[in-house]
């Protein structure tokens, strides 16, 4: 199934064309990267994936997990992981477990706290991205890198089969920026997580993604593979990691870890 | 104790606990949405609308209300339009505020009663007043508490709210209603003037302390009955204006907190 279908699709801001019948197409399962430099239009592109902005009737059709995104209604199977956390996140008075938690907003419900179940929930999401140990910290005492981890957490607690993140390591250090990216590879290869990435980073995609969508002059445009940027990344994770979290939906078992040798991915 | 015999003093302390009870709720959400100033616009607004209920014989508390809600949703009508300069919406409310108040209070045949407005009248509250501050802030804390979870992660992140399945537009123009009908009624008791300090100085003493957003919560709303305690009894006992003095006694611990900070930063 493709996860994500853009077909055609053309927008415009007042008489400034950002989208000139671009295309793209995600398979499930998937890593693919959009790249494109400063102001080729991949936000723009995002923002309707979301369903921020809507296209105009003849503009082409965006379709998430085989339904029009007029109609689409399952965003908690969709994950968001935005950009800039550490600028937006700095002074806010909220800790690390809050953040994660309230992204389970649909399954607590409305006019109800969360409980021991949903706690549990946090705690191993937090494992997952290796922050356990920060569970009670304020956000803002966070290094960017760590912030970025937390946010992929929060995007990870509901267990959604699409992941969606918007330059997430702009502003963070390149050791950081890698040990993202082995994070983001490992949902990716040990979770079928499909995963669309919009970046301006172009080293390590080789490595990373499996599809790699250039967006120029409002054109999309798929990459050859000789074509993808970018260099092998031999940066290990593992000394970061705790590897004492249990998973207990059972999607990842001690042997699993052991001969990843990753941690807890 | 003396203070507590008159009848005025305890209606005071009643109405001035309840306020300071409230305001935080409204006020971190304020000041986490980066709208600190939204309190001053609705006040000024909501001296607009004492200066219009008194002209027609309307309550001028009703008044005020009718203005703060009219005021609050021209201001999220223009953040919509404008979201990254979501100041200016506040800035444009503001100024049509104090420019209707200041033409209309100019028709104000008892200039007396427009003035209470601006500095408040704590200690002058009737018993009518009392019932009304009392219901709109259960009221308030009531619908606060019911939307606390939705009100913090559209404080966080509006967008990743929305797509966690949280009514967004409809929980904001619930908390625009909220929040004007919190001015209006805390302008005649605390004063238009100084209901937005009450918001955002007992939130700007809490996040220096605060270690998530629950307790950040509860530390508010501490301070701010904290200063009115200490507000109503240091205006009590040394003849000074209530709410002026309330506001002065939060900037003066503010300033407290932020220099033992630094100290205890430097060492």
């Amino acid at each position: 199934m493709e996860m994500i279908n853009i077909s055609d699709i053309s927008f415009s801001y007042g008489n400034s064309q950002i989208l000139d019948h671009a295309s793209l197409h995600v398979s499930e399962g998937h890593f693919s990267a959009l790249i494109g430099s400063n102001g080729a239009g991949k936000s723009t592109l995002m923002k309707l994936m979301l369903g921020e902005m809507r296209l105009g009737k003849d503009n082409g059709s965006i379709q998430l997990m085989g339904q029009d995104i007029r109609q689409f209604k399952d965003w908690k199977k969709i994950s968001y992981v935005p950009q800039n956390g550490m600028v937006s996140y700095r002074d806010f008075p909220a800790s690390v477990e809050e953040i994660v938690m309230a992204n389970l907003y649909s399954q607590i419900g409305r006019f109800r706290f969360p409980g021991k179940k949903e706690k549990e929930q946090v705690h191993q999401a937090l494992c997952q991205v290796g922050m356990e140990d920060y569970q009670n910290r304020l956000i803002g005492r966070l290094s960017g890198g760590q912030q970025q981890r937390v946010l992929l957490a929060r995007s990870l607690v509901n267990h959604p089969q699409l992941l969606l993140l918007d330059e997430p390591t702009s502003g963070i250090d390149e050791q950081n920026t890698n040990e993202f990216y082995q994070l983001l590879q490992r949902l990716n290869q040990k979770r079928d997580m499909t995963i669309l990435m919009v970046t301006h980073d172009l080293q390590s995609l080789h490595d990373l993604a499996d599809d790699v969508w250039l967006l120029e002059d409002g054109k999309t445009r798929l990459l050859p593979h000789e074509e993808i940027p970018g260099n092998s990344s031999e940066t290990d994770i593992s000394s970061n990691m705790n590897t004492t979290c249990s998973v207990s939906d059972g999607r990842f078992n001690e042997s699993e870890k052991e001969t990843s040798a990753h941690g807890n991915l | 104790m003396e203070i507590f015999e008159y009848a005025f003093m305890q209606r005071a302390f009643i109405v001035g606990i309840l306020l300071a009870i409230v305001i935080p709720c409204i006020g971190i959400v304020v000041v986490l949405k980066r709208l600190s100033m939204i309190g001053d616009a609705l006040s000024h607004a909501s001296l607009a609308g004492v200066a219009g209920g008194l002209l027609i014989g309307m309550n001028p508390v009703a008044g005020a209300a009718i203005a703060c809600i009219l005021a609050s949703l021209g201001i999220e009508a223009i953040r919509r339009k404008i979201p990254r300069y979501s100041e200016l919406s506040i800035s444009i409310m503001m100024s049509t505020g104090v420019g209707l108040a200041g033409v209309l209070s100019g028709f104000v045949g008892n200039a007396a009663n427009f003035n209470s407005f601006l500095f408040g009248s704590i200690v002058a509250i009737s018993d009518l007043e009392l019932y009304l501050v009392t219901g709109v802030s259960l009221a308030v804390l009531l619908t606060f508490l019911l939307l606390y979870k939705e009100l913090f992660y559209i404080a966080l992140d509006e967008r990743s709210a929305r797509l966690a399945g949280i009514p967004v537009s409809a929980v904001n123009f619930i908390f625009t209603i909220l929040t004007a009908i919190t001015v209006a009624v805390a302008a005649r008791t605390v004063g238009a003037l100084i209901v937005s300090s009450m918001m955002v100085i007992p939130t700007a003493c809490a996040m220096q302390l605060g270690k998530n957003y629950w307790q950040t919560l509860l530390y508010a709303i501490g301070f701010d009955v904290l200063f009115m305690i200490i507000g109503l009894f240091c205006a009590y006992y040394l003849g000074l204006k209530p709410g002026g003095t309330i506001v002065l006694v939060g900037v003066i611990l503010l300033i407290l907190i932020l220099t033992a900070k630094k100290i205890m930063k430097v060492e």
